[in-house]
C-alpha cells in the first residue's frame, strides 16, 4: 500500500489528530486535560450509538431519521420505570429495546416488505413516536427518584480516567465491526445496499435484511437513551433528539475512511470523535452556541463532498490509465477514409 | 448535403418522388463492417420496410439517417424539406401516468402552447382529440396512457412522433413496433397503421414479422452483413423473402458432439405466466439446452418463472424430481439451481470487488471459526479467477473496472462455487466481443460435461447457440414452437424458425 493511499484511508484518524494538536496550541489550559478528554469520550459515546445504528439502514439503502425520536423514548421510559416504579434497570433495558425492536420492526416492514420510501416512512413513523414521547412525560423532565447505583453504570470511570460509557460504545462497535465484515450476514447486507436485484438473485432475502436493519437500528437508539439517562441521572423529553444531524454526519464522514466508500464501523467511530472534539474545541475557543449546529452541518455537507470527490478522483485515475494504453497519439483515423 | 437539398427544392413537393434518399451509404466501427454502399429513399405516403437478422445494420442505417452516426462514405439528401425524423423505439418513452393530451403537448413541435402566461391545456386537448379522430382511434385524451393496452399505446407513441413531425411530411421510423405485442393485438396496430399511409409522412418500418411486413409494406429493403441484398415491391413469395433475410447460411461450424441426454434435472411441464403459454421442456443432465427466439418471444420471462424470480400463473417446475414450483429463490438454490440474468447490472454487485462477488453466493465453506477467512476467500476467488480465465487487475478490485466479458465471467463463476444441477442463463454474451462469446460458451460446455450440470441458455446469437447446444427449442409469442437437435441444428434452420414467424 502506497503512502498516499494510506493517508487517504487513514484521513480520519490524521484529521482527529490534527484537530488535537490544533486546540491543544489554542487552549494548552484547558483543551489537553484528562478530565476534558473525559468528557469528550463520555459526551460522545451515546452518539457513537445513535451513528451505529443509523448506519446499519444506509448499508441496505435505507434512511432512518427516527432515531432521535426513539432514543428520547428510551430516555422517558427509562428514567419513568426506574423512578416511578423502581424497576430492575435490566428489566427496564430488555422492556426499551423491545419496544425499540417493535418499531424498528414496523418500519422494516414498510420499507422492506410494502416497498414504501423510507424517508417518509421514518419520518413519520418518528413522529408518531415525538408524540408517544410527550404522551408519556407530559414534556417533564424526570430527575427524582433514579438510583445511585443505575446513575453509576454511566458515570462510573475506569481507572478514573476513562467513562464506562466509552467502554459500551467500543464493545458495540467491535462487535458491530465483526457482525458487518467477518460474518456472511455482514456481507448480505452490504450486497443488498449494493444491488438488490443482484442480491434477489443470489437468494438473499432483501426485504428481511430491510427490516432487520431497521431493528437494529432503533434498538441502538433505545440503548442510548438507556445509557444518556445512566450518564445525566435525570430524563429529558427531547434531549436525544439533536442526535440525528451527528449521527449521519459521521456516517457519512466514516464512508470516507477506513474502508473507503462503504459505511463501515471504524470509520463512523472516529467520525463521531471528531466530529466532538470539534465542537468541544470550539466552545473552549469562545464559539456561541450556534455555532454548534452549524459546526455539524458542514461537516456532513463536507463529507458527502469528499465521498464524491473521491469517486471523481477513481475516475480520473482510470481515464488516465486507458490513456496510457494509447500507443501514438496521432495514428490515422478510420473516419478519414473516404 | 445543405446544397443538394437547395438545389432540389423544385421538385420536391411532386406526388410520388422521395423526401429523403440517400446514396453508397458504407460505416465501420473499428474492423466491423456495419453498413456498406446501402442506398435508400423514402416517400411520403409509402412505408419502406427494413428487414434483417439482428445485427444486419439495420439500426446502424437509421442512426445515420438520423445523424446519430456520421457515415465514413456516401451520402444523405433531403428533398425541399429541413430534416424532420420522428422516432418510435420498441420502449415507447410514454409518461404512464399522465394523460393521452399531456402526452402528446409535450413532444409537439411547437412546445407548449401558452395563452396569458399559462399552458393552454383545452388547446392541447383539443388537438389531441382531433389527432385521435383524424386516425379513428377510440383514445380519450384525458385518460392517463397507462389505463390503455399496449397496441393502443403504441398507437400514442406513433401519434406523439408524428405530431414533433412538421405539418407536411417528415420521416417516421417505427422500429419493431409489434415485437412485444401478442398476435391479435399486432394484427390490430397493423390496420392502424395501415392508415397512416393516407397522411405525407414517409414511414420507415422495422420487423421482424414477415407477414405484417407484407400486409404493410410497399417496398421492401433487406440487410445483411452491412449491404443491401434486396430493395423492391412486396410481392414476392413469403418462403422466398425469409431466405434472403437470412441468407444461405452453411452449417460451417464445428459442431460441439452431441451428446445423449441423461436423465432429466428440469422438467417444466405446461407452464403458465404473465407472458408465457403452456410451455413444456425438460433439460437432461448434462445438456445444454438452448432457447431462441425474438425480443418479446417470452424467453427471459421463462428463465425468470423458472428460477423463481417472476411468478407462474399455472404449470409445474420439477428440478431433481422435488416440485420447487413455489419455492424461493433460495429454496430453488439450495435445490441445485443458478441463474445469469440478463443485465450484468442485475447479475452484479458493482461497487463491491471481485471477490466478494465471486464469493457472495456461498460463504459457509469460507469460514474460520466464526468469521470468514481473508486466506480462504482469496484461495476461493482466485480459484474462480483461474478456472474462468478472467482477467483481473486485483482480486480487491471493484468489479465495475472490468470488461464485459470479465465481468460476465464474475457473475458465472460464482455459481461454480455451489453445487450446480442446473444453471439457467440469460443471454450470457449480450454486449460481449467474438472472442469472448465463444470463451464463454467454452466454459459453460465443459461445466455441462464435466460436472454433469443441465444449463438453459438464451442467446441472440443463433451461430452460436447452434455450435455449442446439444438441442434448441425456439419460442414466439409466449409459446414453445420448434425443437432442433442433431443435424437439425444449424444456424440456417434456426434462423428459419426464428425469424419465420
Amino acid at each position: 500500500m502506497t503512502f498516499s493511499t494510506l493517508t487517504s484511508r487513514y484521513s480520519l484518524l490524521i484529521g482527529l489528530g490534527a484537530l488535537i494538536l490544533f486546540f491543544t496550541a489554542m487552549r494548552p489550559d484547558i483543551f489537553p486535560t484528562l478530565a476534558n478528554a473525559g468528557s469528550i469520550m463520555s459526551d460522545n459515546a451515546v452518539l457513537t450509538l445513535v451513528a451505529l445504528g443509523i448506519m446499519v439502514p444506509l448499508i441496505v439503502g435505507q434512511f432512518d431519521l427516527s432515531p432521535g425520536f426513539v432514543a428520547s423514548l428510551a430516555v422517558m421510559m427509562t428514567a419513568g420505570f426506574l423512578s416511578e416504579y423502581q424497576m430492575h434497570p435490566l428489566l427496564v433495558l430488555v422492556i426499551i429495546l423491545t419496544v425499540g425492536a417493535a418499531i424498528g420492526a414496523t418500519m422494516g416492514v414498510l420499507v422492506g416488505y410494502l416497498q414504501l420510501n423510507s424517508l417518509i416512512v421514518s419520518l413519520g413513523v418518528g413522529s408518531v413516536v415525538a408524540g408517544l414521547v410527550l404522551l408519556y412525560s407530559g414534556g417533564q423532565i424526570i430527575f427524582k427518584g433514579i438510583p445511585k447505583d443505575f446513575v453509576a453504570i454511566g458515570q462510573t470511570r475506569l481507572f478514573d480516567f476513562v467513562p464506562m460509557p466509552f467502554i459500551y460504545a467500543i464493545v458495540i462497535c467491535t462487535i458491530m465491526w465483526f457482525v458487518l465484515t467477518q460474518r456472511p450476514a455482514g456481507r448480505r447486507l452490504y450486497a443488498v445496499g449494493a444491488n438488490p436485484e443482484a442480491a434477489t438473485l443470489i437468494g438473499i432475502n432483501v426485504p428481511r435484511s430491510i427490516l432487520i436493519a431497521f431493528v437494529i437500528s432503533s434498538m441502538m437508539a433505545s440503548l442510548a437513551g438507556f445509557i444518556q439517562v445512566s450518564r445525566l441521572g435525570a430524563g429529558h423529553p427531547t434531549s436525544a433528539q439533536a442526535f440525528l444531524l451527528p449521527a449521519f454526519a459521521a456516517a457519512f464522514l466514516g464512508a470516507t475512511s477506513f474502508r473507503p466508500g462503504f459505511y463501515n464501523v471504524w470509520g463512523t467511530f472516529v467520525a463521531v470523535y471528531l466530529v466532538g472534539t470539534g465542537t468541544t474545541g470550539l466552545f473552549m475557543l469562545g464559539a456561541e452556541s450556534y455555532v454548534q449546529p452549524m459546526f455539524n452541518g458542514v461537516v456532513l455537507v463536507i463529507a458527502v463532498v469528499a465521498a464524491r470527490l473521491g469517486v471523481i478522483r477513481r475516475n480520473r485515475a482510470e481515464v488516465a490509465a486507458a490513456r496510457r494504453r494509447i500507443p501514438e497519439p496521432s495514428g490515422p483515423s478510420e473516419l478519414q477514409s473516404t | 448535403m445543405v446544397n443538394s437539398a437547395a438545389i432540389e427544392t423544385q421538385e420536391s413537393r411532386a406526388g410520388g418522388s422521395p423526401i429523403l434518399s440517400a446514396k453508397g451509404l458504407s460505416k465501420r466501427f473499428g474492423s466491423t463492417r456495419a453498413l456498406h454502399e446501402v442506398d435508400i429513399e423514402l416517400t411520403p405516403g409509402r412505408v419502406h420496410a427494413l428487414l434483417g437478422t439482428n445485427g444486419c445494420g439495420k439500426s446502424t442505417l437509421v442512426k445515420v439517417l438520423a445523424g446519430v452516426h456520421t457515415a465514413d462514405a456516401g451520402h444523405v439528401e433531403w428533398h425541399g424539406s429541413d430534416p424532420a425524423i420522428a422516432f418510435v423505439h420498441q420502449d415507447l418513452g410514454l409518461i404512464g401516468p399522465l394523460s393521452v393530451a399531456e402526452n402528446l403537448v409535450m413532444a409537439s413541435a411547437d412546445g407548449y402552447r401558452m395563452t396569458k402566461g399559462r399552458i393552454d391545456w383545452k388547446r392541447g386537448r383539443e388537438d389531441a382529440r382531433r389527432v385521435m379522430q383524424d386516425w379513428g382511434l377510440d383514445i380519450d385524451p384525458d385518460r392517463a396512457v397507462e389505463t390503455y393496452g399496449p397496441a393502443e399505446q403504441t398507437m400514442i407513441a406513433v401519434a406523439r412522433a408524428l405530431s414533433s413531425l412538421p405539418e407536411h411530411g417528415g420521416v417516421l421510423v417505427l422500429d419493431e413496433p409489434t415485437a412485444r405485442l401478442p398476435v391479435t393485438e399486432a394484427d390490430a396496430l397493423v390496420d392502424t397503421l395501415a392508415e397512416l399511409k393516407s397522411h405525407a409522412v414517409s414511414i420507415l418500418y422495422i420487423s421482424h414479422r414477415i407477414d405484417e411486413v407484407m400486409r404493410l409494406a410497399d417496398e421492401i429493403t433487406i440487410l445483411r452483413d452491412g449491404a443491401r441484398v434486396y430493395h423492391g415491391i412486396t410481392d414476392m413469395d413469403r418462403d422466398e423473402l425469409v431466405r434472403l433475410v437470412v441468407g444461405d447460411t452453411v452449417a460451417a461450424v464445428d459442431k460441439a458432439p452431441r451428446r445423449q441426454k441423461g436423465r432429466p434435472v428440469l422438467q417444466v411441464e405446461n407452464l403458465w405466466g404473465m407472458r408465457l403459454e403452456n410451455v413444456t421442456l425438460d433439460v437432461g443432465q448434462g445438456e445444454v439446452l438452448g432457447i431462441a427466439g425474438l425480443v418479446g418471444s417470452g424467453r427471459s420471462e421463462l428463465a425468470r418463472t423458472i428460477y423463481g424470480h417472476q411468478p407462474s400463473l399455472a404449470g409445474k417446475v420439477v428440478l431433481n424430481g422435488q416440485d420447487v414450483s413455489c419455492a424461493s429463490i433460495r429454496r430453488r438454490m439450495k435445490a441445485g439451481m443458478g441463474y445469469v440474468p440478463q443485465t450484468r447490472a442485475q447479475g452484479l454487485l458493482l461497487t463491491m470487488d471481485i471477490a466478494d462477488n465471486i464469493t457472495i453466493a456461498k460463504m459457509r465453506d469460507l469460514m474460520r471459526g466464526p468469521s470468514i477467512s481473508e486466506r480462504l476467500e482469496e484461495a476461493a476467488a482466485k480459484d474462480i479467477v483461474k478456472r474462468m480465465q478472467i482477467k483481473i487487475g486485483g482480486l480487491h478490485h471493484a468489479v465495475a473496472t472490468l470488461s464485459g466479458g470479465n465481468q460476465q465471467k464474475v457473475a458465472l463463476g460464482k455459481w461454480m462455487r455451489r453445487d450446480l444441477s442446473l444453471l439457467v442463463l440469460d443471454e450470457p454474451t449480450q454486449g460481449i466481443d467474438v472472442g469472448a462469446r465463444t470463451e464463454i460458451f467454452r466454459t459453460i460446455r465443459q461445466l455441462a460435461e464435466t460436472q454433469n450440470v443441465g444449463v438453459l441458455v438464451l442467446d441472440s446469437d443463433l451461430e452460436i447457440l447452434a455450435e455449442f447446444c446439444d438441442r434448441v427449442v425456439t419460442m414466439a409469442t409466449g409459446r414453445i414452437r420448434d425443437s432442433f437437435d442433431g443435424d437439425d441444428l444449424t444456424p440456417a434452420v434456426l434462423e428459419r424458425a426464428v425469424y419465420g414467424h
